[in-house]
């Protein structure tokens, strides 16, 4: 009867598996626990209708926008110029820089402003000295002036055309060029990332392709 | 004739893979599906991660740094003919000695880990008298068996400034302006020699051939 039981539940969760995408993922605020976005998976971040329009390049946009001023990314041996976040990364960093809610958004029944992101893997804050710098142009003479840099305009990204028309947003590097917020390759819900996690290293499925082999980050770095 | 043209079409990817230089496959990939030329992870199937982390880096030099370095002082190069004034390794050599001292295991990064290392210190799978013995990578031949040694006195010198006023007093280097080498904040460093992606074919990962000792003499002038 136990195993019956386990089958039971293996089934429950296989059922889960046809769920793909943002359903059962991190960004996938319905539910129980905390259940922010009540039955709605898109209102935290998007709206049908008077959708916030302050930030370029945001598609229907209804979370509050973070208004801080960030510290950037800068060494001795950077060509990019990394501005403050703008376009997509600033719509990621309006939950992840920790100084907005993650429910704080247009038409909140829950009445918003309560869940502030703490989780350290999640949290990127607004120092972003210590992380990849995005919001610079990534062109053609930026990866000539490199010279370790792919020309984004003529190498494939691997997703089906160049790694500008894949992989950029008006040009510029942002956050959802590595990660797609609606982990699209996730095809297995939560299991999906738990259940490939070694017991060293955890890959993450937000990644837009696969980086084994560090191959995401080999499809720039010309390294 | 179109036997042929395959043929050469074949030999000539071939040529490419062959002539394919890149820290893949290197000695320094680390990853469970690099080939494991010094050693391959059993769980980690990721080449950068050993060394950068794209988020909540340690530090940044070298960019996006994922090791802790080792904080020890090394006992330093010292020779009567040496002019110029040896110093204690800086970020940028020290991040190269979190592997090559010998005292911290390869897999030791920062961000990403799951677990606790598994991997042996590097010092401990090379100890001097192994088949890598004193040439081997451990340069600074500390290992289990033998700690706390830190030793860098039998090595080229690093992380002394070298610059024009060096240059003139011992008579014998060239002149830095225009080195075809880098230097770092005006200083020699291990990474002025090696190039540490393996983006060239040269042996040792130097930066340029040393045939006919022309690394050595780009600064010597003998």
């Amino acid at each position: 009867v136990k195993r019956s039981l386990s089958f039971g539940v293996l089934v429950l969760l296989a059922t889960a598996v046809a769920s793909a995408g943002i359903q059962d993922s991190h960004h996938d605020f319905r539910g129980s626990s905390p259940g922010w976005s009540e039955v709605e998976m898109c209102r935290p971040c998007h709206t049908p209708h008077k959708a916030i329009m302050t930030v370029p390049d945001s598609p229907l946009w209804n979370h509050f926008v973070t208004q801080a001023t960030f510290n950037l990314y800068q060494t001795t041996s950077l060509n990019a110029i990394p501005g403050q976040p703008a376009g997509r990364s600033r719509l990621c960093l309006s939950c992840h820089d920790g100084t907005v809610a993650v429910d704080a958004y247009q038409g909140d029944g829950a009445g918003g402003n309560t869940y502030y992101m703490t989780n350290p893997r999640a949290l990127v804050g607004t120092d972003l000295r210590k992380h990849h710098p995005i919001s610079f142009t990534y062109d053609a003479a930026l990866a000539a002036a490199d010279g370790e840099l792919a020309d984004p305009t003529t190498t494939a990204s691997g997703l089906g055309n160049t790694i500008a028309k894949d992989l950029l947003f008006m040009n510029q590097l942002e956050c959802p060029t590595c990660h797609d917020p609606h982990v699209s390759r996730n095809t297995q819900g939560c299991m999906g990332c738990h259940f490939s996690c070694g017991t060293i290293y955890c890959p993450t499925l937000s990644l837009r392709k696969s980086n084994a082999g560090s191959a995401f980050c080999l499809t720039c770095h010309k390294k | 004739l179109r036997k042929g043209g395959l043929l050469a079409a074949m030999i000539a990817l071939l040529g490419a893979g062959i002539g394919y230089a890149g820290i893949r496959n290197s000695k320094h990939d680390f990853s469970s599906s690099g080939g494991g030329g010094i050693w391959a992870s059993s769980t980690v199937d990721q080449v950068c991660i050993f060394c950068h982390t794209p988020h909540r880096a340690v530090a940044n030099d070298p960019p996006l740094w994922n090791r802790n370095n080792p904080t020890q002082s090394f006992t330093l190069y010292g020779s009567p003919t040496l002019n110029a004034t040896p110093a204690q390794p800086t970020a940028s050599s020290r991040a190269c000695l979190s592997c090559h001292d010998g005292s911290i295991a390869i897999d030791a990064f920062v961000v990403g880990r799951l677990g606790p290392t598994n991997m042996m210190a590097l010092g401990d799978v090379y100890y001097p008298g192994s088949p890598y013995g004193q040439g081997g990578p451990n340069i600074g031949e500390n290992y289990s068996g033998n700690p706390n040694v830190n030793n860098l006195a039998n090595d080229h010198p690093i992380s002394f400034v070298y610059d024009q006023t060096l240059a003139a007093a011992d008579g014998e280097l060239r002149d830095p302006l225009n080195l075809p080498l880098p230097l770092f904040n005006t200083r020699l460093e291990c990474a002025t020699c090696h190039e540490v992606h393996a983006t060239t074919t040269f042996p040792k990962m130097l930066r340029v051939s040393n045939q006919g000792s022309a690394l050595c003499l780009t600064c010597h002038l003998k």
